[in-house]
């Protein structure tokens, strides 16, 4: 029976006996790569549920109406403001800032109005079904507005109107978004230049000799280095050297050039190395010299090439937290900076204060504002994309 | 049919040439003339192309290479200390085997150099000066009413006359070309060696062209013929045309 199988293989002249074999290693190994790609997908799928499930609560936000007294007294203590029953549901952050709408609007002077007023975060918790301290007494008040139609949800404007507040519902992105845009301005303004020359240098001007190839290897080896060694780095030359302000956007722009330029230098680098060396001869050919032949003729076909690395620098430099920490921006600051030499946090380093709270409404606003931050990355390189499609030219 | 209105134009005088410790030619000592369209022809890595870079200093490209000899054009040894090699290029133009326009409208493809060289300025001059390089070239009539196109939206051959139009607004006394028909097929590339045959004979301007393709080559007056890296005296008497 063996034999006469073995007999009927033997006669197909395609026959080899290793070839079954062959082909399960083929299709185990295409399984294998397979499998992991749909791992990969699988742990970014649940991370963007996680962050969008998390995240997406934190756009709304409960406001309640009472009814706010504004006289002398509860200008003193704006506690007054409502009646001691509502005291514990309504956001004190907001009644401290009654003070600031009485300048706007005199006329509420010795008034008692209705007014919308943000509920405080533990009755936001409550209506999202999220854990909550709220005490039984309040909860019996909450769900009788809720009947009376006193209690709705709005878009959250508070996130990217306000700073960091140290009452959950009252926290914002709004400072450490003037932060980064403050700190990524000073990088790029910084590393681009500096980057862009530096290339233009090493892959046009420079020779190849041992010298250069050094430089080569150390600033690959920069780009690789792990980022909170730029932090210590820019602690102690432009905090301690040069003594710029701690936790400001110069030094963290600064800091964060240091680590964006390898990156820069690396793909400029290779944008001007695809760049056809028949073009450079043809213009030493009609007697042009170096930086007319560079900056007219080989600069803008490397230009959407230079532009695609230094735009995912930048949005590198825009996810970096931990050189920041050791600067210092990583501090409590309500308020937007005005300068860039004044106190100021950034988007990652504030998620990472708020990701370390307790309350249940900050790590909503920490899956909310990585949902910004991500937002504003996937935008940045969408734009890379776009400009190197645009200006591509096809040779 | 051997005419006597040779004029000199480029005497080469022991011309060596090393890559490093490698010697790539060797003394070569010739006469190139005004008015004539020589080609350069030999097997592959003979050094043709290596020789026809050193009439307009390419070579000093490449840090390497080590030059000695003369060659002296219009009375001067190009290599002298005192000679710029970006005036060497201005006045001997260059095209190149792949057409390589720049990434610039076929119009600024052809001003560029006149203008950074101060040879005219913006406005008439210039434009009358990209018409007139572009009548020479043979290409006035296909681009006249698109010159702000892309050089490169063009085809092979009509880059390549973009090339040779580029190098005549310069005004060279002389233009070198390595391989110009290289990319191109066998009826383009006989239309731009003709080009270049006219060019030389109308203008003035003397042309130099290193080619593989021997299909064209009745339209050279002189040959030139290179083995490792040394011409070969015998070369144009086999070819029937006139000595070198």
């Amino acid at each position: 029976m063996i034999k006469r199988k073995k007999q009927k293989q033997n006669n197909n002249p395609f026959y080899d006996s290793t070839l079954k074999a062959r082909h399960n290693k083929a299709s185990i190994f295409k399984n294998l790569t397979l499998a992991s790609l749909i791992f990969s997908i699988v742990f970014l799928g649940f991370f963007l549920f996680d962050i969008i499930g998390k995240g997406i609560p934190a756009f709304k936000i409960a406001y309640v109406q009472v009814n706010v007294t504004i006289d002398e007294k509860s200008l003193d203590d704006t506690r007054f403001a409502v009646a001691k029953e509502h005291r514990e549901i309504v956001s004190r952050a907001w009644l401290r800032d009654i003070p600031a709408l009485i300048k706007e609007k005199p006329e509420l002077m010795n008034t008692t109005t209705a007014m919308w007023v943000l509920a405080d975060d533990q009755v936001d918790q409550y209506l999202k079904g999220n854990n909550h301290k709220l005490k039984d007494k309040d909860i019996t008040i909450v769900e009788k507005f809720k009947e009376e139609g006193l209690i709705k949800t709005k878009f959250n404007a508070i996130l990217f109107t306000n700073g960091d507040s140290k009452t959950p519902e009252y926290a914002g992105l709004y400072s450490a978004i003037i932060g980064s845009i403050l700190t990524l301005i000073i990088t790029m303004a910084v590393a681009f230049p500096i980057g862009v020359m530096t290339a233009i240098y090493l892959e046009e001007f420079a020779g190849d000799n041992k010298f250069t190839r050094f430089i080569e290897i150390n600033i690959n080896n920069l780009a690789a280095i792990p980022a909170i060694l730029f932090g210590l780095l820019g602690l102690a030359i432009y905090i301690n050297l040069f003594g710029l302000p701690r936790s400001s956007p110069l030094v963290g722009g600064l800091t964060l050039a240091l680590m964006t330029l390898p990156i820069i230098i690396v793909s400029s680098r290779a944008a001007l190395r695809a760049v056809p060396d028949s073009i450079r001869q043809a213009g030493y050919g009609l007697g042009l010299n170096k930086i007319q032949v560079t900056r007219d003729h080989v600069l803008p076909l490397a230009f959407p090439g230079i532009l695609t690395g230094s735009i995912l620098g930048l949005a590198h430099a825009m996810g970096e937290t931990a050189p920041l920490i050791i600067i210092g921006m990583i501090a409590f600051i309500p308020d937007a900076p005005g300068s860039i030499t004044q106190a100021a946090t950034v988007m990652p380093a504030q998620l990472f204060t708020w990701a370390g709270m307790p309350e249940g409404m900050y790590i909503e606003k920490t899956a909310a504002g990585i949902m910004v931050l991500l937002t504003i990355l996937i935008s940045l390189n969408a734009i890379a994309i776009y400009l190197r499609k645009k200006f591509e030219v096809k040779w | 049919m051997i005419k006597n209105d040779n004029k000199t134009k480029i005497e080469v005088k022991n011309l060596n040439l090393f890559y490093g410790t490698n010697q790539a030619l060797f003394d070569i000592t010739a006469n190139l003339y005004e008015n004539k369209i020589t080609a350069l022809i030999g097997p592959s890595g003979c050094g043709k192309s290596t020789f026809l870079r050193c009439i307009n200093r390419m070579n000093d490209l490449i840090p390497i290479v080590k030059i000695d000899g003369k060659i002296i054009i219009d009375n001067k040894n190009i290599y002298d200390k005192d000679v710029d090699e970006v005036s060497v290029r201005k006045k001997i133009g260059m095209v190149f085997q792949q057409p390589n326009p720049f990434p610039k409208s076929i119009y600024d493809n052809v001003a560029y150099a006149p203008l950074k060289h101060g040879i005219v300025k913006k406005g008439k001059d210039c434009d009358e000066l990209v018409e007139l390089s572009l009548i020479k070239s043979g290409l006035w009539n296909e681009v006249k009413d698109k010159l702000n196109q892309p050089g490169t939206s063009l085809s092979g051959g009509q880059q390549q006359r973009v090339a040779v139009a580029r190098a005549l607004a310069n005004q060279p006394s002389l233009i070198l070309a390595d391989e110009p028909t290289a990319a191109l097929d066998s009826h383009r590339g006989r239309q731009v060696m003709e080009l270049f045959a006219q060019v030389a004979h109308e203008s003035g301007t003397g042309v130099i062209v290193v080619t593989h393709d021997t299909r064209a080559l009745e339209v050279f007056d002189r040959i030139v013929e290179m083995e490792d890296g040394r011409l070969r005296p015998t070369s144009a008497e086999h070819l029937g045309k006139n000595h070198v």
